[in-house]
């Protein structure tokens, strides 16, 4: 396990100072850059349930830090539990990219967010219409993530995402967790 | 142990004095932030979680504001949601600067707003039993900035809030299926205190140093 983890380590430093090459001049670090993307993201829940979101986001660069807002639009939700109707989230918030002069540029950061969210499990009956009533809420949530980017041409980058995100849907009826470990994967464009 | 940890922590601070030959945290500094916040210990054995944001306006070296907005929801033992909100300002002392680290006491000023709802189900809808409240509350502490850039801090604050307004009439029941939570909306409340401790974390960027 140890020399698994050695390993891994090994290949990932010898991946970021030999194969990632400075591309990036002071110039290009010291000015705000633009980062924007579009990726369909994977989520994994409890109960060997899984969800699919359209994810988008917008950042601005500037050495190493990235100010960095994210929005999640909910497709569809498969599994054992699929409990949502809707659950679109916004997060805004930073972070820290430790090789910005490098092609390859990992970061973590942390982001604040609100979750607009429909139980598809707990409704609340409606007397008048005697009809049950699931009703949107908005929650507040956080997420931890990380990830990286490899800028391949000027204009363009790679990037992969893994974030945790932790939350609780509540509304009139039964709360629902809204934890969610969500990765994300695609092409960017920088300028 | 404690002797290494201690020696640890001591070359920490002293590294960022020695490497940091900057100056955070001047007068004239504005920042924006985005902060999240855990509410523990309040009227109710349940953590909250929520969101906000804050502006700082710098008035000396020494002295910072901050003034902040957010807003926690608190899920009371599946039996109804209780939210607060909080719109305010604080003053931030800084006793001693250590380069990139700079602890700081907080206190300040806000006023709040909560609701409480309770639980409904497909055969009982209890949306006449919402109660909420307006109080003034009152928010010291301590915390610290750890400057990751020149422009750019995380900063982590535990401060004590103490409201001072109409108690929100709500009690927990135990049943022999968990919680119910009766409410009393139309009990004439008392003023009464109440308080909680806020942990919050916050990313903040300085926009402009205006003096």
């Amino acid at each position: 396990m140890v020399k698994n983890i050695f390993i891994t380590l090994l290949c990932f430093n010898w991946f970021s100072t030999t194969i990632a090459q400075d591309n990036q001049t002071e110039k290009d670090i010291k000015d705000w850059k633009i980062k924007t993307a579009v990726s369909f993201a994977p989520g994994f829940l409890t109960e060997n349930t899984k969800t699919i979101q359209l994810q988008g986001y917008l950042g601005f660069v500037q050495g190493k830090i990235e100010l960095r807002g994210d929005a999640f639009y909910f497709l569809n939700s498969f599994g054992d539990r699929p409990r949502f109707n809707m659950n679109h989230q916004l997060f805004a918030g930073a972070f820290y990219r430790f090789l910005p002069e490098k092609q390859f540029q990992p970061y973590l950061g942390f982001q604040p967010g609100i979750a607009m969210s429909q139980s598809s499990e707990f409704g609340v009956i409606n007397f008048d219409t005697q009809e049950l009533e699931y009703k949107i809420t908005y929650n507040p949530v956080g997420s931890i993530a990380t990830g990286f980017d490899f800028f391949g041409e000027k204009w363009f980058y790679l990037f992969t995402e893994a974030r945790y995100i932790f939350g609780k849907h509540k509304s009139d009826s039964y709360p629902v967790y809204l934890d969610e470990f969500r990765l994300s994967f695609g092409l960017g464009f920088t300028f | 142990m404690l002797y290494k940890k201690s020696v640890f922590f001591y070359l920490f601070l002293m590294s960022n004095l020695a490497f940091s030959q900057k100056n955070y945290a001047e007068k004239g500094n504005i920042e924006l932030g985005l902060r999240t916040t855990t509410s523990v210990f309040g009227h109710d054995p349940y953590n909250g979680l929520g969101i906000g944001g804050q502006t700082r306006v710098q008035i000396t070296d020494y002295l910072n504001t901050e003034w902040f907005a957010d807003w926690i929801t608190i899920d009371l033992a599946g039996a109804g949601t209780r939210e607060n909100s909080h719109i305010g300002w604080s003053v931030l002392f800084y006793p001693k600067k250590m380069g990139k680290f700079i602890p700081y006491a907080i206190a300040g000023h806000c006023f709040d707003y909560a609701r409480v709802t309770p639980l409904s189900t497909p055969y009982l809808n209890r949306t006449n039993d919402v109660i909420s409240r307006w109080s003034s509350a009152v928010q010291m502490g301590l915390g610290s900035h750890y400057y990751l850039t020149d422009k750019f801090n995380l900063t982590f604050s535990a401060q004590y809030m103490m409201h001072l307004g109409k108690q929100l009439q709500y009690e927990l029941v135990e049943s022999t299926n968990g919680y119910y939570l009766e409410t009393f909306p139309e009990l004439k409340a008392d003023e009464r205190l109440e308080s909680h401790l806020l942990l919050t974390l916050s990313l903040n960027y300085k926009i402009a140093d205006l003096w």
